[in-house]
């Protein structure tokens, strides 16, 4: 039934764009001559009253204290009684601002369009992110990023054996947190397959101290950065150590990008130091100095965790000979350092690889290398007298030029983007 | 009227200070330049040199004279032109800019017009009795502020003492080049009585003088005085051009040289004590230090240490009203002024701010004739004199008209009278467009009025209760610019609805508002301001659907000074930063925020500037709507420099 007039909110004042209504006059249905004053509204100004054009029966559009934008239809008039179809054809106006008591934010997950996307063409349930606010394509496909678990990963084993009821009597149950399941989850990424090993050597240390002692480095008494400088730059030599199984594929990535594994009572986290193999030892150490603040006061955010190609793990500190460490999610290898035997000068190096991306020969002969550069900078520190006279260095790791200490090292003189004549190792010329 | 001899010997004192300027000035021992007025000294005898103390003078940029005759001190003037830290202003305004109680001089010609037709008008709302003087010269007759000026004080017939010094020319320019008509004319047209009189009859010029001062002290109404006089001295120092005969001519007619001609035995006698006076002012000062920068400028930004942040609520009551109610409330107190273009009801200004205001104090809401620029001076007089002026410009548009007065008045009257004084005038007025009003109706130039030094400028919003906002303006020390927005008016106050968004406001004095999201990290920072904020929450939604950006909006109040800590922190995370305002975008306030933000970060943030396009806003809707950001049009900036760009 359409009506024979309807009564529009007029422009009253420059200033409003909306009016408040105020009294509605009559009930609907109510018959209303031409002319009656059927509404009283709120402009800016003044209340005023609206009139009808015609004679009939008032069905109303608004409620009393609605906000109501100028031009919208308040009510309409109609040539007879208006039952049925009343709820049908009332226009809905919703107030502009509403008035609520309470401020607390109802929560309703919104989807991006792309995530909305995804989530259809992979069968993704939406309940799953029930109590989020936002959810974005990254926040699916990254887990990363993600503080909630996907309702069926393809990756995750799950648990076959159930809780019994004498676990109850005999021992405390303690749920674990969301962290650790978040956790376990990464780890199972690569574990789950089964088909990880371990390659382990040992590294004589003795006199590498005494080069850091002389260098530029701040952390006196951590091989880390030495660590993490000639693995990032091996890593372009051995890229199969820097990619990730998935698929039936091996993605092997562009950029070397190092996650350092850190545990300082906030969470076991790794770290990624961003184009590792483009830093100086001075650089690298800077960088996981910048992470570990970072990490202890809590200030971590996405970029730092996500994109990481291959992870190192240095229990150094915590008294052990050697240990299995475990490949992270969409990696193919991790480095585990172990602490100093003190007696025997040395320490264990252990990598840990997945064998469906590589095989024991290319990851022993990646850490054999390793090991030889590592080394090296203590030989370089024996011939002591030998460097003072010769006063040359490799201009990216620092090496001394030495005679025949060790026979691995060579060096060459090449020219740099200012036409500087310089000297250059062979592990850092092989390392890019 | 005969002159008496402590009138001469204040003529003599004034010429005697006037000449060791020059002396100084060529030994080396004044910073800048000096304006002095040998040979119009009896001016300053006749007018400044008869009021009573509790009256007022406004000076120029040859104000030595009129300084002396009312305050009676010239060792604080000679210690401010030698630049010294106990010079009158601390040295900071030396030769044209003096303030010694309630006399003022500034360098502007013109400007100082309206502001002495202020503090007259603070006087006769006090009903005091007490009335001013304003010198001006015959070469700021070239000046519009005089006319918007003789124009209001007629019309409220203020209590204010025009004297034209008129010595023939401005600067360097001859009277006969730049003035057209009738001196005395002009100030008749505007039905303001006038006087006519010159220094070469001394007995008539302080006759005269005393009786126009007289004139308005009984009939409380303003009065115009021409004086004749000659200019001895060069207009500065050096610049004379003028025929010498002619100055020579002028030599014999005047007054001080023809009395100690005649009375050499009295001219000797009354000389000595003011040379040995002077000379020693003069040598205690030589070794004094000038001001130390630490006295002169602090660092005065205060930042909340604890910022406590709520969410915000909505109230049934549109800006507009709330407005007029802080007004109703604020008004009570008798020295709060309202002023401004068509605000007395029952029209009650353009956009109704003053809504019923004149019917309940008709005092203190005052009506103007079409002239921006005295209304703003007079809001500075009355401020000065210890008023709380709120001037309505009707459109932020004609604020350019009210420069002069903002700049040169405004901003520097509290650090050029070192310290001493302040003025906490308000100006408030609407900008921006989606009205159709066309080019010189819809703009936002608010970039034009931020930075400008010791004015602070405020934008308000529909989020948080202006209310708060004027309260906290009610209790500044120092100029403040309230920019509204017109599409805001109507508008209720509080947060709108926006999916998974709260909106939380801080407890500072301007809180700063936040839209952000209810649980997610946001990963892109937009800052925004005034009336269109509302297109930027409005994008919010496509923003994030369309394109992944979960958006913190940070709505800032106050524009200037900003305080950058939440937009650093929030910037710190997002690192993209967007920033929104209604006016074209070069120079602008989005400009400042950037500056700043990148400059307080240590790596690389990706910035973007949105505003509206670099031309005249049209009238015609779809061309205006194209023209001005809308959240459409922010959307798409926004995909097109971050989005795109990644893609």
């Amino acid at each position: 039934m359409k009506p024979i007039a309807s009564i529009i909110v007029p422009q009253e004042s420059v200033n409003d764009e909306s009016v408040v209504v105020l009294e509605m006059n009559y009930n609907n249905n109510d018959f209303v001559e031409k002319d009656a004053e059927v509404i009283e509204i709120e402009t800016s100004k003044t209340t005023m009253s609206l009139q009808t054009s015609t004679t009939g029966y008032i069905i109303y559009n608004c409620s009393v204290g609605d906000e109501v934008e100028i031009g919208r239809c308040v009510a309409n008039i109609y040539n007879e009684k208006y039952i049925e179809q009343k709820s049908d054809s009332k226009e809905s106006i919703k107030p502009a601002t509403e008035v609520k008591p309470e401020s607390t934010v109802v929560v309703t997950t919104l989807f991006s369009i792309n995530a909305e996307k995804y989530i259809e063409e992979n069968k993704l349930s939406k309940e799953t992110f029930a109590g989020k606010d936002f959810v974005t394509l990254e926040d699916i496909i990254d887990p990363h990023e993600i503080e909630y678990t996907i309702e069926k990963p393809a990756t995750i084993s799950q648990p076959k054996t159930k809780k019994t009821k004498i676990i109850t009597e005999a021992v405390t149950e303690e749920k674990i947190p969301k962290q650790k399941k978040k956790e376990i989850q990464y780890l199972s990424s690569v574990q789950s397959a089964g088909l990880n090993s371990v390659v382990n050597t040992f590294v004589n240390c003795s006199g590498i101290f005494e080069f850091i002692k002389e260098s530029e480095l701040q952390l006196k008494k951590s091989l880390l950065p030495i660590i993490v400088y000639e693995t990032s730059r091996l890593l372009r030599k051995y890229p199969k150590l820097n990619s990730f199984f998935q698929d039936d594929s091996i993605f092997v990535y562009n950029d070397v990008n190092v996650g350092i594994a850190m545990d300082m009572d906030k969470g076991l986290k790794v770290l990624k130091i961003k184009d590792t193999d483009k830093l100086s030892i001075k650089g690298i150490e800077d960088e996981v100095l910048v992470l570990s603040n970072k990490y202890l006061e809590e200030k971590i955010d996405t970029t730092d965790l996500t994109g990481i190609s291959f992870t190192i793990t240095d229990l150094s500190d915590s008294d052990i000979s050697f240990f299995t460490p475990l490949i992270n999610m969409d990696n193919s290898g991790i480095l585990g350092v172990s602490s100093i035997d003190k007696q025997l000068n040395r320490f264990t190096l252990s990598l840990t690889f997945d064998h469906r991306v590589t095989e024991g020969k290319y990851a022993a002969v990646f850490l054999k290398e390793l090991k030889s550069r590592i080394e090296s900078y203590s030989n370089e520190i024996r011939k002591t007298e030998l460097e003072q006279k010769s006063e040359r260095e490799c201009f990216k790791c620092h090496r001394r030029v030495s005679k025949s200490m060790n026979e691995n090292i060579h060096f060459l003189k090449v020219i740099d983007q200012n036409s500087n004549e310089k000297i250059l190792c062979n592990y850092c010329l092989e390392g890019f | 009227m005969a002159i008496n001899h402590r009138q001469i010997k204040e003529a003599l004192l004034i010429r005697y200070v006037e000449e060791s300027f020059l002396n100084l000035f060529s030994r080396g021992k004044l910073n800048g330049t000096v304006h002095t007025c040998v040979g119009e000294e009896l001016s300053a005898v006749a007018f400044a040199g008869q009021l009573k103390k509790q009256d007022f003078v406004f000076s120029n940029h040859r104000c030595h004279g009129h300084y002396i005759s009312f305050t009676k001190d010239c060792k604080g003037l000679i210690g401010e032109l030698m630049g010294k830290g106990k010079g009158i202003c601390g040295g900071i305004g030396s030769s044209q800019h003096l303030q010694n109680g309630n006399f003022y001089s500034n360098g502007i010609q013109g400007g100082i017009v309206p502001m002495a037709a202020g503090h007259a008008l603070a006087n006769k709302l006090r009903g005091n009795g007490n009335i001013g003087v304003v010198y001006i010269g015959d070469g700021t007759l070239g000046e519009g502020a005089l006319y918007e000026t003789m124009n209001i004080i007629s019309l409220w017939e203020l209590p204010l003492l025009i004297v034209c010094e008129n010595n023939g020319y401005a600067q360097s320019t001859e009277q006969k080049d730049n003035l057209a008509g009738n001196i005395v004319d002009r100030a008749k047209a505007f039905g303001i009585k006038t006087f006519d009189s010159d220094v070469w009859d001394e007995n008539k010029l302080l006759e005269n003088a005393s009786e126009s001062i007289e004139y308005i002290r009984k009939n409380q109404k303003p009065a115009f005085h021409l004086v004749n006089l000659y200019r001895l001295n060069a207009h500065s120092k050096g610049d004379d051009d003028r025929d010498v005969s002619e100055v020579n001519k002028y030599r014999e007619r005047d007054f001080i040289n023809k009395f100690s001609k005649n009375e050499p035995h009295l001219y000797n006698e009354y000389m000595e004590p003011i040379i040995k006076k002077v000379d020693n002012i003069i040598a205690d000062f030589d070794g004094q230090d000038e001001l130390d920068l630490k006295e002169y400028y602090s660092d005065n930004l205060v930042v909340s240490e604890e910022k406590t942040w709520t969410e915000l609520q909505n109230i049934k009551q549109r800006q507009v009203n709330l407005m007029n109610q802080f007004f109703d409330n604020a008004l009570k107190n008798k020295e709060v002024v309202f002023i401004g273009e068509d605000v007395k009801s029952p029209y009650g200004g353009a956009f109704k701010v003053a809504k019923n205001l004149s019917f309940n104090f008709p005092q203190q809401v005052l009506t103007t004739p079409i002239s921006e620029g005295a209304i703003t001076g007079i809001a500075n007089g009355l401020a000065l004199a210890g008023f709380k002026p709120f001037v309505e410009i009707m459109f932020g548009d004609f604020v350019t008209l009210a420069f002069d007065q903002i700049v040169n008045h405004a901003s520097k009257i509290h650090h050029m009278y070192n310290k001493k004084v302040s003025c906490p005038m308000v100006l408030r007025t609407p900008m921006g467009g989606g009205r159709g009003y066309g080019p010189t109706h819809s703009q936002s130039l608010e970039r034009f009025l931020l930075g400008i030094d010791n004015v602070k400028l405020l934008a308000i919003n529909t989020f948080i209760n202006p209310e708060i906002i004027f309260n906290n303006v009610l209790k500044e020390k120092h100029p403040t610019i309230i920019i509204e927005n017109k599409t805001d008016y109507g508008k209720y106050i509080g947060p709108p609805q926006i999916t998974n968004y709260k909106f939380i406001a801080n407890n500072e004095e301007y809180p700063t508002v936040k839209a952000l999201p209810v649980l997610s990290q946001p990963n892109l920072t937009i800052v925004t301001y005034g009336g269109v904020a509302h297109h930027v929450i409005n994008s919010i939604e496509k923003l994030f659907l369309e394109y992944e950006f979960k958006a913190e909006v940070i709505i800032l109040t106050k524009l200037h000074p900003i305080d950058y800590l939440d937009i650093v922190s929030s910037v710190e995370t997002t690192r993209k930063l967007v920033t929104v305002e209604e006016g074209s975008i070069d120079g602008g306030i989005g400009s400042e925020i950037i500056s700043n933000v990148v400059s307080k970060i240590p790596y690389y943030v990706s910035t973007l500037r949105i505003g509206s396009l670099p031309i005249p806003i049209p009238s015609a809707k779809s061309l205006e709507e194209q023209v001005l950001p809308t959240s459409n049009s922010i959307v798409n900036s926004i995909k097109r420099h971050f989005y795109e760009a990644n893609s």
